[in-house]
């Protein structure tokens, strides 16, 4: 049985982009005919958004650049973009849910349409040639970043929007992961997004299973690897330090430095003695406001533990589908080799994955039971009974065009978005309550305290001052 | 070590600002004249830059001589590749193109940048340029009512500007895609109506009227619909429109 060859598991989960966005090149350059992209012409009723009476069309960058804004993709935005009607929906709002959160007469080539060439994501492009590409996984709600990481992380989410807020981490891998043995460790690139659940503090800090980035490659070479590694990029929500830089993909940023950070952890997994037995799954926490071609089904949210947006009696929250397609990646000796899945994912797919492969028998919760009933297919379903590529292949040595990245423009005032203010909430709440363990965790977090201390008091007494 | 990252964080706070940015018009003819205003913080400058109009293909634009007027004051710039003007922290320009009416259609980048401390911050806005004659869609998305499909809403006054006028419409559900069904369409727009059927010639019956304000297209959900072919989401007409 293929799913017992897995012996580690490797989890990397970036941020906000929607499979016609990463990877809708691969059929329209004919690199992976097989796989639900984007195809030419573009200009046609099919991938048609509308705003103000024009008509919006998917369109290839031209260069990896900083977008101006991020893109909408609160419930009440995602809602715009899918524009359901008793058909299903219909994908025509993605524009217009932009101008709406930027208040901007859109350009002709507007940011939610476009798509990067193979050329622009040279990572993420070889490992959807060279391995297995699924072209129906949806992230779990129709919403933002929130909620559907605590779906992938808990199965199931008490929350359905982005804010500051303690979010509950019920059902949590963690915990249930301890419960069953399962060795794990958490490699974060910045301050992991883990720290938004108060109730992981303790296990964050006292496990020892939180490490910096920097270390993953000499784990993986060391005596005994863990059975699941969680990856986290650097977030652009998150407080930074001095030169480092965001690699998470999250829009504004440009995806250059996220491609350099997948690159160099393929490249640690693909040279360790784990490579044999390992699975890396790579996806995306929720689209991120970019235009998708492919209306997520029918799911029935309420019934699987989520919490509902309120809406009225009159004007609902549409919130009974999936949310839209996500890229994702499965990179392993031991899935078809240069294939694309057509089979329904969610992130829900990656625990019960995890409960076939160490808990036979019995399903991670029953709230992931229940999504299982309504079509979501375990990962297991990718898995080959024969090994190929056990000797992995490099990926592209060529030079990524890395783009400036805009971290530090956060410090003088508080940051803006919803993200923003949780990630630097949190990271203050920590040093207020938990210092030692904080700073010993991450020891850069009380200088970044006291930077934007002073550099808040220098922008407050220059805004009273005039000058 | 700690004043260092310090001193590195203090530099990283001050960071570029645009505080307003606006190009006055989306798609314009050749030779208008269009605005330009900003406000900022850094060291300010404006890229422009040509290309062939989107989902087309050709050769490249030729070079363009802007004139750009700003304080009284104008100057001609010759437009190559993307060329850049310095700004103070706020102002505005005047820019036209100095090009004859049926030089070759364009797509510009307008972008702002704002520059600090190896810090970028910007914005960017696209404009079409089009011939004296140009075609574009009208369209919205297509809700049921009762037996039909009605498509509705205001056209945005900041495409096509105040210069250009309807000069004609046509139907052109089906032509360009083979998995929508061509119909029939009812189009209302500047208290008239006109029922435009595929294929047909284009109707004058809008003739210079502007192109913004309200649109109303509706069209009957048709028998293969009704049996469980998938509606359009959008209705669309094709406008000829001409320069003032």
């Amino acid at each position: 049985m293929a799913i017992e060859n897995i012996k580690t598991v490797v989890l990397m989960m970036f941020e906000n982009r929607s499979f016609d966005n990463m990877l809708g090149h691969l059929s329209f350059e004919g690199l992976q005919p097989q796989a639900d992209g984007l195809t030419p012409p573009l200009n046609r009723d099919a991938y048609a958004n509308v705003q103000g009476g024009g008509m919006f069309f998917p369109f290839q960058r031209a260069v990896d650049e900083q977008l101006q804004f991020d893109l909408p993709h609160e419930y009440n935005f995602v809602a715009t973009q899918l524009s359901p009607d008793p058909g299903g929906p219909r994908m025509v709002g993605f524009v217009e849910a932009y101008a709406e959160s930027t208040g901007t007469e859109p350009n002709m080539l507007c940011d939610p349409m476009c798509f990067f060439g193979s050329k622009q994501v040279l990572i993420t492009s070889f490992l959807a040639q060279t391995f297995t590409t699924c072209d129906r996984w949806f992230c779990p709600l129709p919403t933002s970043t929130q909620p559907n990481r605590t779906v992938a992380f808990c199965g199931q989410s008490e929350i359905y929007q982005t804010k500051f807020q303690d979010i509950p981490n019920t059902g949590d891998m963690f915990a249930w992961m301890h419960a069953n043995n399962i060795d794990y460790r958490v490699y974060s690139d910045g301050l992991t997004f883990f720290s938004l659940y108060v109730g992981l503090w303790p296990t964050i800090f006292t496990s020892g299973r939180w490490r910096p980035y920097e270390t993953l490659a000499a784990d993986l070479n060391g005596p005994n690897p863990p059975q699941v590694i969680i990856v986290e990029p650097s977030f652009q929500d998150g407080p930074h330090i001095g030169p480092d830089h965001a690699n998470d993909n999250h829009p504004p940023l440009a995806v250059g430095w996220g491609e350099d950070l997948l690159r160099r952890t393929y490249q640690a997994l693909s040279t360790s003695p784990v490579w044999d037995n390992s699975l890396m799954v790579v996806y995306y926490d929720e689209h991120g406001g970019f235009y998708d071609h492919v209306a997520p089904p029918p799911f029935d949210q309420a019934g699987t533990g989520n919490a509902m947006p309120p809406g009225t009696p009159a004007a609902p929250v549409p919130y009974n589908t999936l949310g839209p397609r996500i890229p994702a990646m499965l990179i392993s000796p031991w899935v078809a080799p240069r294939t694309v899945v057509k089979d329904q994912y969610d992130h829900t797919s990656v625990l019960q994955f995890l409960a076939e492969r160490f808990t036979p028998g019995r399903p991670f919760s029953d709230n992931v039971a229940r999504r299982a009933a309504q079509g979501i297919k375990s990962l297991s379903t990718a898995l080959t009974a024969t090994a190929s590529h056990l000797t992995a292949p490099a990926p592209p040595s060529d030079p990524i065009a890395f783009s400036y990245a805009r971290i530090g423009d956060n410090i003088a005032t508080p940051p803006d978005s919803a993200m923003g203010q949780a990630f630097e909430g949190a990271a203050l709440k920590m040093l207020a309550e938990h210092p030692a363990e904080a700073e010993k965790l991450y020891p850069s977090l009380g200088l970044w305290k006291t930077a934007i201390d002073q550099a808040r008091a220098h922008n407050s007494s220059t805004a009273v001052s005039g000058t | 070590m700690k004043v260092a990252y310090l001193l590195l964080l203090g530099l990283a706070a001050c960071h570029p600002r645009i505080y307003f940015y606006d190009v006055s018009a989306r798609d314009l003819g050749l030779t208008d004249s269009y605005s330009v205003s900003w406000s900022a913080s850094g060291s300010i400058y404006l890229t422009v830059h040509d290309t062939t109009m989107p989902y087309t293909t050709g050769p490249g634009v030729p070079p363009v001589v802007l004139l750009v007027s700003r304080d009284g004051r104008s100057d001609t710039v010759l437009l190559r590749g993307a060329d850049t003007l310095r700004l103070p922290e706020e102002g505005s320009l005047s820019i036209r193109n100095l090009v004859d009416v049926d030089s070759t259609p364009r797509f510009r980048y307008m972008k702002l940048v704002a520059h600090k401390y190896h810090k970028d911050s910007t914005r960017e806005t696209q404009i079409a340029f089009f011939r004296a004659e140009a075609v574009g869609p009208v369209a919205f998305r297509a809700l049921p009512s009762g037996d039909s499909l009605v498509a509705e809403g205001n056209y945005s006054a900041q495409r096509w500007g105040a210069l250009y006028r309807i000069l004609a419409v046509s139907n052109d559900m089906g032509s360009g895609d083979t998995a929508v069904l061509a119909r029939d369409v009812v189009v209302s727009h500047a208290g008239i109506s006109v029922i435009l059927h595929p294929g047909d010639a284009p109707s004058f019956v809008f003739r210079d009227t502007p192109i913004d304000g309200w649109w109303s297209i509706r069209s009957q959900i048709m028998a293969e619909e009704k049996l469980g072919k998938k509606e359009p989401s959008i209705l669309h007409i094709r406008i000829i429109v001409k320069h003032l």
